[in-house]
């Protein structure tokens, strides 16, 4: 009795994104993403040009929607991933994990899902399974190997750390453009990559539960993400994440195979990379369930 | 002799893999899973006058080979398990927890061989978790079972699954001898067991499971027909005239159900049986509760879960379930942090009598492939009309340590 193992995730893919027709039903108006980004920027202190702000609302959106844009009809992913936990002396620790996704189409239906543990070995065969929402809960189903159980377990824990990590569990799956509000800052260069101009777009969580007041990213016009900063409830600057080493699949989709996730108040990072990534595998809903979370290897 | 023997045994074998290496041509990957643990015991009371206060030490090993072909088209996979016992021989015992084909295709599931299913949804009882016998040897807490020779065949749709399950031998529980703790003072006799129907463990059991998820609900409902899992206890005397007990098995028609709503960080779990028993006389049993997650509990990386659960049972205090009107109230906090520490801790009480179990279970990694558990428990007032009464001085720590592959 009650021997079974709780391990939340909330990981739906890095980088994955929903299918264009739900990005354009979801995203906020103008004048209310004007709201957020005013009452944010009075709880942070931060200076905003009033007459701007609805342009630069708009602006941020549009990029946005774009990156969702493109980034989308990839069908279905699979990929392979070491993460490295460092500590603020250098010491480390390695988890493995491989997953797969599979884009859904339609309305109000976020992708599906599948993560598997290999590695630390104690916790090798544990497997999440998860249909993400935009703005409800995702639901999310674990497996416990050791008694061959699948628990539907509570996915409310957003900001907790994945595998005791750097990244929380939103850092994985808020991604979907509808999640949040956007206003674009200015233009600069990219941070390592010097030679390209990079957008800096502020964006503010719409779910609950969220960890953070604000996030700000840096992207190209290829919609490659090279640095976003994490700002906690109290508006202090708490990560900052670095991408690199991008690599195009398919003549069109850019996916960063290294990140590098850096907490400023504590000295610890993570770091995640990618073996293998690989697109249109011929996966279908049929992967997607209890019965092959229970195979999951 | 011998070499024509093995070279008859193993052909069977090795045409299966023929054949599933060929249909599956393309790749084939494996993967070696599981553990060697090593477990010692203590025992915080000293047996009457025979001296079981020994401390117990104890070895397991537990390897899971697992053989994919066409990416996870097909598994076969192979768990044999053993445990050596310094105290007790009944406990120094081997099984097949595992020698399975899974086969998927599209929508439909096919299995194989000796598998495990887990059904259920509740923490302090799995009432309707039938398909496996308990390994009881193991421990006394129901969570350790034994492989099950089956038949399945399982299809998913939007609209639910549906799995059929076919038992064809039935296996019997495993119990702790005499030298064993905890044991019952009567040695259970697992050599002359009573079975209600035929004289042998070759019985076409067979189970059918409804289950669907939607929205903030998980729900399952099941049929089971065969030889009920928990056996009776009936005082007989062996060939030499000593008292024993035999376990008697008998066929029982179960209908169970299993319901979750998962809302935010609440869980609300209902499991529920009945059964026609062994002298057919219909009966009840149902768990029931919540389970909640305070996540990141006081500014720490740590959750902490709290779960509460009704247990009840229609045969009430006389009759053979331990759980027939008690409480169980847990608490779950998980550290998250590099080792994955976490602490589980717990007590069912009796609402009948005094009769409390305590329990506490701490763990933690140790490097990249160590486990350390140091677990507790403790039986408190168990009056003697209480299935519990034997076990009921048998009070113990043990510590545990596993080393996986």
């Amino acid at each position: 009795m009650f021997s079974n193992k709780i391990m939340t995730s909330a990981l739906a893919g890095l980088l994955v994104t929903t299918a264009p027709g739900l990005a354009l039903a979801a995203g906020v108006p103008t004048e209310e993403g004007v709201l957020i980004a005013t009452k944010v920027a009075e709880r942070c202190k931060d200076t905003l040009d009033t007459a701007a702000l609805a342009a630069a609302v708009e602006k941020g959106t549009a990029i946005a929607l774009a990156a969702e844009e493109y980034d989308s009809g990839f069908g279905d992913t699979e990929s392979e991933m070491h993460m490295t936990l460092y500590n603020r002396h250098g010491e480390s620790a390695t988890r493995d994990l491989r997953q797969r996704a599979l884009e859904m189409e339609g309305l109000d239906v976020g992708d599906k899902s599948m993560v598997i543990f290999d590695r630390p070995r104690d916790v090798a065969g544990t497997a999440m399974l998860t249909f993400s929402k935009v703005l409800e809960a995702d639901d999310q189903w674990m497996y416990m190997p050791a008694i061959k159980r699948v628990k539907r377990i509570s996915s409310k824990n957003k900001s907790g750390p994945f595998m005791g990590s750097e990244f929380a569990f939103e850092d994985f799956s808020g991604q979907e453009f509808g999640k949040y509000a956007y206003r674009f800052l200015r233009e600069e260069a990219c941070p390592g990559a010097e030679d390209l101009m990079c957008a800096v777009v502020e964006r503010y969580p719409l779910y609950e539960n969220s960890g953070y007041v604000k996030q700000i990213g840096w992207s190209d016009d290829m919609h490659r993400n090279y640095r976003t900063e994490f700002y906690n409830r109290r508006c202090d600057l708490l990560k900052i994440l670095t991408a690199s080493d991008f690599r195009q699949y398919l003549d069109h989709y850019w996916r960063a195979h290294k990140l590098r996730m850096e907490n400023q108040l504590t000295g610890k990072a993570t770091d995640l990379t990618w073996d293998t990534f690989k697109f249109g595998v011929g996966l279908s809903e049929s992967d997607f369930n209890q019965n092959s979370l229970k195979r999951a290897r | 002799m011998v070499m024509k023997w093995l070279r008859t045994l193993l052909v069977g074998p090795a045409l299966l893999a023929g054949w599933v290496v060929s249909t599956a041509a393309a790749e084939m990957e494996t993967q070696l899973e599981g553990n060697i643990e090593l477990e010692t015991r203590i025992f915080t009371n000293a047996m009457n006058n025979d001296g079981r206060d020994d401390p117990n030490l104890s070895g397991s090993i537990d390897p899971i080979f697992t053989m994919l072909f066409n990416r996870g088209q097909h598994t076969v996979t192979l768990n044999p398990y053993f445990r050596w016992d310094l105290n007790d021989d009944k406990r120094t015992h081997f099984d097949i927890r595992q020698a399975s084909w899974i086969g998927a295709f599209g929508n439909w599931e096919f299995r194989f061989g000796i598998d495990k299913v887990f059904w259920g949804v509740t923490e302090s009882a799995h009432l309707v978790d039938i398909i496996n016998q308990d390994d009881g040897v193991e421990d006394i807490d129901g969570e350790d079972k034994l492989g099950q020779p089956l038949v399945s065949a399982s299809y998913w749709s939007n609209y639910g699954t549906v799995t059929l399950v076919l038992m064809p031998y039935f296996r019997e529980r495993t119990f702790a001898g005499v030298d064993g703790r905890p044991t019952s003072p009567l040695r259970v006799d697992t050599s002359r067991p009573i079975f209600s129907k035929g004289n042998n463990n070759w019985n076409p059991d067979w189970a059918i499971r409804y289950q669907h998820a939607f929205g903030m609900f998980d729900v399952a409902a099941s049929y089971f027909k065969g030889f009920s899992r928990t056996p009776g206890l009936v005082p007989d005397l062996d060939t030499q005239g000593a008292p024993v007990l035999r376990p008697s098995y008998s066929i029982i028609n179960q209908v169970g159900v299993e319901i979750q709503a998962t809302i935010g960080a609440w869980l609300f779990k209902f499991e529920g049986i009945t059964n026609d028993g062994r002298h057919k006389d219909r009966h009840y049993a149902f768990a029931s509760g919540v389970e909640y997650t305070f996540y990141q509990a006081f500014g720490t990386a740590a959750d902490i879960g709290v779960i509460a659960e009704y247990l009840h049972d229609s045969r009430g205090p006389n009759g053979p379930s331990a759980s027939e009107d008690d409480l169980f109230i847990g608490l779950r906090w998980e550290g998250n942090d590099t080792s994955t520490t976490r602490i589980l801790a717990g007590a069912i009480f009796d609402m009948d009598s005094s009769s409390k179990v305590l329990f506490v279970e701490a763990s933690r990694r140790i490097g990249e492939r160590w486990r350390i558990t140091l677990d507790g428990r403790f039986f408190v007032g168990v009056p003697p009309n209480d299935p519990l009464f034997f076990f009921r001085r048998d009070d113990f720590l043990q510590l545990r340590l596993a080393r996986f592959f």
